[in-house]
């Protein structure tokens, strides 16, 4: 290589710039292209693995039944390379004006930036007080204004949101964006109302009531660097998984342990206690109950005795009576002192008796303050005795944990209120049984003593009186004979006596009988309370069997919404990656062909020249693979320079409407770079040496000569002298012409094709989408609006119907069940929304249920469900065949009666006697079907709308109309990505176009200067050489339309999202439009052609070749 | 009045800062049917006449008069006409249509002017009714000058042009050409000028102009034209 020929080269790159321009032009398309779709799918991974990263997004998210304490989060810490960041969340409502929403409250741990899934503020502040709250900026339907106050309420009856919660009502001050919710509606499912979430907030985390973390959120630094999106970064996790999955194992089992010890213990000293506290009451009650037998007895035997005493002294008297007083009244004394000694003996025994019952040796009134010392005692002991069960604070405490898990809810909820009310019920019986005992044992005791005491005390004074009586009659017993009189007298006295004694043991006896019926009383219900407090114990011991471990559910970042979507939708767009750009570089090389063949033929003269004087092949190949290289990799490089830059920032702003992804990385991919560069040199390099190879070959005194012009050829076409003969020179011509260039012919047709293909797509695609709203909103759904009640009754439904009627008399309605169901069939599964209609025969009115293909219409049957398309294509069932609904790990299996249109999101519809058979419950109708019997305005909708939501049961209403204004913003969005395929196409059509043009002039110049000469007219001359291109462009775009179909097809397929069904019907207007721009683009070329080809000179073309 | 006339014509190529004098004040007249001969050698300019004759070109000064129109004068769009009904060219290389027959070839040209002699008889007579349909690369270099003689005569031309007619032929084939052209002319009073660098041509025409620099160096008529047969080269 010397100087001459660089010095050629770059005279060569002057001389034919439009060549060099041809194939810089296209590579630099071709290249750009296919450079830039292919890395707008990675660049899709690294914009979102760039926004997760500085966001620091979790890793895995984990959740219990029971919340974490400090030993999980220690059991955690001991996985390697982690970073914890516990956290609380909770569902509930959120009302704010007429509105009422299911929100997930965050707890914002630190206003300025959090540890992990830090939000990005779009709009306002953050907290800085307690009762302030940011809101989710990203979700489209709820958008709840700044500075609103919000109210959050509980999502079910049986708990209270002051659990919870500090504050209750919080004033928005802020919206954000979080890493977690990169989809632009969905945020994730919840136990509460509907079945999903429907907007997020974060309040500040003081805010939280709970002695345990709600959640923890990981992230490990093994992962830290990879990306998100990469089969590296799914397999670390995966195994990182294993490992959580196992600490989880331990923890729950150990925290299972611990909390069953803990309450185990506690239900074993209450027993422990209860069982003291009944062996008290139980020795209490026996000592009281003896104390009556003992004072029964006493009774007894005093009435025994006064009996004797009266019997005696009526003997007496009736011994004074009959003569043998004197007899009688020594034997009387004998008699009186007997009397006497059993008396004291009675009354020691009544002592002892006394004594035995507690009363202190009778005598002092010192005796009674001690006994009264003692009660004292007992009322101190039993109140350190009671004390509150402590096991229900643990439960309490266990229940605050948990928000998220239903499963563990229900028993700890009913351990959370059962508790405290067991407790009650406790404290109260002990309270009554210590009044019991108080009154039972104590008090009618201590009445009886004192009583008794009374009774003994008078017994003993009596008998003092006695004795000194009987002293008295002895010694007067000398005198007795002669003083009867006063003997009757005594004998009277002592009658009296007798009598006010048996007084006394009658009111005695009465007041042991009201002690009896006090203790029996006292006794039952001490039995009683005991009984009822061993029932609960029992109870407490069941729940505490039925407790189930603590179940850990270990969340990843697929399971955030839209993350795994948005992945799924890179893909996509590498899926497209993998047809669009291979067309345009094949196109690429199909230009470069033309291009260097051409100018290699042009050229073979000096091509000849330099052989002749003894220049190598090489150095004449080098000469032209430098030329065409050169154009190719400037074209190639800038080509990927812009391709990175243009592709991705276009598709990663359109799906930034459907995914939250701000950032928008665009890097440089040196790879596919390298690829694609080398591939178009190969290319390139191929191309040149394919055409230099004929010329090379050939002897330097034959290159010298002009290449004879391609020979003329007859065509099939004049095998048909009909139409031969009757067409006119021109067109002859042209037929002649077109099979005269073959190559030339094909390229046109393919970049034709391609150019009208790639239209077609674009178009396809839109009608495709279109479908979606049009069908969707207007064939499929046929209702208004959609209400969404929550825990409706009847009464409400009826209610809810007659507020729509008194608005819009003529409207109809229909209550349904809606709810977000798991649908599963084998290995196949995904969310579809069942819809069960009170009345199926009415389903009709509001949901149109037909076959795609033959617009088979059906109705509901008892024995199977409908399908939508979608669904049933993903779960690969087609009618006949069997899904299952998955309701807590419990299959319910449906037979599918039919695949019905649909297009957006996924539906079962169900009758509701199916519904009855298949779940064994009858169903709870918490949606409305509206119909409107007049159009509305905005303003009547209002009206509607408001009405509605004065109803209480009415959580919120989803209108067609906005949900169709929602789907046409999609649609806009893809509008986008279609004018970028028109132009994308429309630019390959015109360099090709462009290019061909300019070759078949150069290529023919003489021949048009030779028509010019023999005085064809301007018109003439360009007829006589775009009629064949006009040709070949119809062709290519019949082609084109054919080709665009499947492509069409196909990136449809590729490109549909799951919960979505893209039409699949192109329309004849797209066909019509592909057609037109198509021929739009080649009637520019044309014109653009056209002056070139005015201007050939024909003196200039026509001289001699020298 | 002479049937064609040159009044000091001028013809100037701008090639970047030179100015080329492809014709520098060249006047001559041709009678009706005359059979004229320009020679000079190359570069004296003799084919800037032959094409601005032709109408391919336009003159930089001076006027140009073909049977009393003033030519040099003319629009493109006259150009144009002039060029479809009355001229009939004769190249060097034929520049035949590659992909039309002899016969197309013909057509193509005659299909402008209604009283044009039908393609077959006209090939007929530069004797090649036996090779009408086939494409010009399947005939010799003669055969392709006469289809190309034969598309500029169908049309009846008023002027018949040719730029070196013999220069890519044989000697025998050659000759034979200008015979035809010189029994065309004779035959049908047709007015021929043909361009060449070889003055042995010259003999046959009636009226000879020689070119030096751009300049006519002598034009005299010959009173006695020979046959093509006597001529040698």
């Amino acid at each position: 290589m010397n100087r001459m020929i660089i010095r050629t080269i770059l005279r060569e790159i002057r001389n034919n710039k439009s060549r060099f321009l041809s194939i810089f032009l296209i590579v630099f398309i071709g290249v750009g292209f296919f450079g830039g779709i292919r890395a707008s799918g990675p660049d899709m991974q690294i914009s979102a693995d760039e926004y997760f990263d500085q966001k620091n997004l979790m890793d895995f998210r984990i959740v219990s039944t029971f919340g974490f304490d400090d030993n999980d989060l220690n059991g955690l810490r001991m996985l390697n390379g982690v970073k914890l960041y516990p956290s609380y969340f909770t569902d509930c409502y959120a009302q704010y004006g007429a509105e009422n929403v299911v929100v997930r409250a965050y707890s914002l741990e630190n206003y300025e930036e959090q540890e992990m899934n830090r939000v990005t503020l779009e709009e306002g502040r953050m907290p800085v007080n307690p009762n302030e709250c940011i809101v989710d900026a990203g979700t489209i339907k709820y958008d709840i204004p700044l500075n609103t106050v919000i109210t959050l309420s509980s999502g079910d009856e049986d708990t209270d949101i002051h659990d919870t919660l500090e504050n209750t009502q919080y004033t928005v001050v802020g919206k954000f964006t979080s890493p977690l919710y990169v989809d632009a509606t969905d945020r994730g499912k919840t136990s509460i109302g509907a079945g999903s979430v429907n907007t997020v907030i974060y309040l500040p985390q003081d805010n939280f009531i709970s002695e345990y973390y709600s959640e923890v959120y990981l992230r490990f630094s093994s992962l830290g660097n990879l990306n998100c999106y990469s089969d590296e970064y799914q397999d670390i996790a995966e195994s990182i998984r294993e490992q959580i999955s196992q600490c989880a194992d331990n923890r729950e089992m150990n925290r299972y342990r611990q909390l069953y010890d803990e309450a185990s213990d506690k239900i074993e000293r209450a027993e422990k206690r209860l069982d003291r506290k009944e062996n008290q009451y139980k020795k209490r009650l026996k000592k009281s109950k003896d104390t009556l037998d003992a004072s029964r007895l006493e009774i007894d035997s005093g009435k025994a005795e006064i009996n004797e005493a009266q019997a005696l002294l009526d003997a007496q008297m009736n011994q004074i009576g009959d003569g043998s007083y004197a007899q009688d009244g020594t034997d009387a004394i004998t008699e009186g002192t007997d009397e006497i000694d059993r008396l004291r003996d009675r009354i020691d025994n009544s002592e002892q008796l006394y004594e035995s019952l507690g009363g202190e040796p009778i005598g002092t009134l010192d005796d009674e303050e001690e006994v009264d010392e003692e009660y004292r005692d007992r009322d101190e002991w039993d109140a350190d005795e009671e004390t509150p069960d402590e096991p229900d604070e643990d439960f309490d405490i266990d229940a605050a944990g948990d928000e998220d898990e239903s499963d563990g809810e229900d028993v700890l909820e009913e351990t959370e209120d059962g508790s405290p009310e067991d407790g009650e019920e406790t404290d109260g019986e002990e309270q009554e049984y210590l009044d019991f005992s108080n009154l039972d044992l104590e008090n009618p005791t201590e009445e009886t003593l004192d009583e008794m005491r009374s009774i003994i005390l008078d017994a003993r004074r009596e008998l003092v009186s006695m004795e000194d009586k009987l002293n008295e009659a002895i010694d007067r017993m000398p005198e007795m004979d002669g003083s009867v009189e006063d003997m009757l007298a005594e004998l009277s006295s002592q009658q009296e006596m007798i009598d006010s004694q048996r007084d006394a043991l009658t009111i005695l006896e009465q007041e042991y009988e009201e002690g009896l019926e006090n203790y029996k009383k006292k006794k039952e219900r001490v039995e009683q309370a005991i009984k009822e407090a061993r029932r609960k114990l029992r109870r407490q011991e069941r729940k505490l069997q039925e407790l189930e471990e603590p179940k850990w559910y270990i969340y990843d970042r697929e399971d955030n919404p839209g993350y795994r979507e948005y992945h799924e939708n890179a893909d996509r767009i590498n899926n497209i990656g993998k047809v669009f750009p291979v067309f345009f570089l094949l196109v690429a090389a199909l230009v470069c062909l033309t291009c260097m063949s051409r100018m290699i033929d042009e050229e073979r003269v000096s091509i000849g020249t330099l052989k002749a004087i003894g220049y190598s092949d090489g150095t004449i190949l080098a000469r032209y693979l430098i030329y065409a290289l050169l154009a190719t990799v400037l074209g190639a490089v800038l080509g990927l320079m812009i391709g990175f830059q243009l592709f991705p920032r276009v598709i990663i702003y359109s799906y930034s409407i459907l995914y939250r992804i701000p950032v928008q990385v665009t890097p440089f991919h040196w790879g596919l770079a390298a690829a694609s560069v080398l591939s178009a040199v190969v290319c390139v390099g191929l191309t040149v040496g394919y055409s230099c190879r004929s010329v090379l070959r050939g002897e330097p005194a034959r290159l010298m000569r002009p290449k004879a012009p391609a020979a003329g050829k007859r065509v099939l076409l004049e095998k048909v002298p009909f139409i031969w003969n009757h067409m006119s020179f021109s067109r002859k011509v042209t037929a002649r012409n077109i099979f005269r260039y073959k190559k030339r012919m094909l390229m046109t047709i393919v970049g034709i094709a391609g150019c009208t293909a790639l239209t077609l797509t674009g178009f396809g695609l839109r009608d495709s989408i279109r479908d979606v709203v049009q069908l969707q909103y207007g064939a499929i759904w046929k209702y208004d609006a959609m209400l969404y009640l929550d825990g409706a009754t009847g009464e409400d439904l009826s209610s809810v119907n007659e507020s729509t009627r008194a608005y819009d008399p003529d409207g109809i309605s229909l209550n349904a069940m809606a709810q977000s169901e798991d649908v599963r069939n084998g290995a196949y599964e995904l969310t579809a929304n069942l819809i069960v209609p009170e009345e199926e025969n009415r389903l009709d009115q509001f949901v149109e249920l037909r076959s795609r293909g033959d617009q088979n219409r059906y109705t509901l049957l008892d024995d199977g469900v409908m399908l939508t398309e979608k669904a049933a294509k993903l779960l690969h069932v087609s009618a006949g065949d069997t899904i299952s609904i998955v309701r807590d790990d419990i299959d319910y299996e449906l037979t599918i009666q039919g695949v019905v249109e649909n297009y957006a999101n996924h539906y079962i519809y169900m009758a509701p006697a199916l519904y009855m058979k298949t779940f064994a419950q009858v169903p709870e109708y918490n949606a409305v079907f509206v119909r409107y019997g007049q159009t509305m305005n905005e303003q009547q909708e209002n009206g509607l709308n408001a009405a509605w939501l004065q109803e209480p049961a009415v959580l919120n209403v989803s209108y067609s109309a906005d949900l169709k204004d929602k789907f046409n913003d999609i649609m806009n969005i893809l509008n986008v990505v279609i004018l970028v395929l028109i132009i994308s196409a429309g630019v390959l059509a015109l360099v090709v176009l462009y290019n061909l043009s300019v070759i078949n002039i150069t290529e023919r110049k003489r021949e048009i200067a030779t028509l010019k000469v023999l005085g064809f007219k301007n018109r003439e001359t360009t007829g006589y050489i775009f009629r064949e291109n006009l040709f070949m462009a119809l062709i290519g775009i019949a082609f084109g339309l054919g080709a665009g179909r499947l492509l069409t097809y196909y990136v449809v397929t590729v490109a549909e999202i799951d919960i979505a069904m893209f039409g699949r019907t192109i329309y004849p207007a797209s066909y019509g439009m592909a057609a037109l721009i198509t021929f739009g683009f080649f009637l520019l070329v044309t014109l653009v052609m056209s002056v070139p080809l005015r201007r050939i000179d024909m003196v200039e073309s026509l001289k001699s070749v020298e | 009045m002479s049937f064609v006339a040159l009044e000091n014509v001028h013809k100037i190529y701008h090639m970047g800062e030179i100015d080329i004098h492809a014709a520098n004040g060249i006047s001559f007249q041709i009678e009706q049917g005359e059979f004229v001969v320009i020679v000079g050698p190359s570069g004296s300019g003799k084919t800037t006449v032959l094409n601005l004759l032709g109408g391919m070109d336009t003159c930089s000064e001076g006027r140009m008069l073909v049977d009393g129109e003033e030519i040099s004068a003319y629009s493109t769009g006259q150009l144009m006409k002039y060029r479809r009904y009355d001229i009939g060219f004769v190249f060097q290389f034929y520049n035949l249509i590659p992909n039309l027959t002899a016969m197309e070839n013909v057509e193509l040209a005659a299909q402008f002017n209604k009283d044009a002699v039908p393609a077959n008889e006209m090939l007929a007579s530069v004797g090649l009714e036996n090779r009408m349909d086939n494409f010009p690369a399947q005939l010799s270099g003669g055969e392709q000058q006469r289809v190309a003689i034969a598309r500029a005569l169908a049309k009846k031309p008023r002027l018949l042009l040719c730029d070196e007619p013999t220069g890519a032929l044989d000697y025998d084939t050659g000759k034979k050409i200008l015979k035809l052209l010189q029994d065309f002319c004779r035959r049908d009073q047709m007015t021929v000028i043909l361009v060449t660098h070889n003055s042995a041509i010259a003999p046959i025409a009636d009226r000879v102009i020689r070119l030096k620099n751009s300049m006519v160096e002598e034009s005299w008529q010959n009173e006695n034209p020979v046959s093509v047969e006597s001529i040698e080269w």
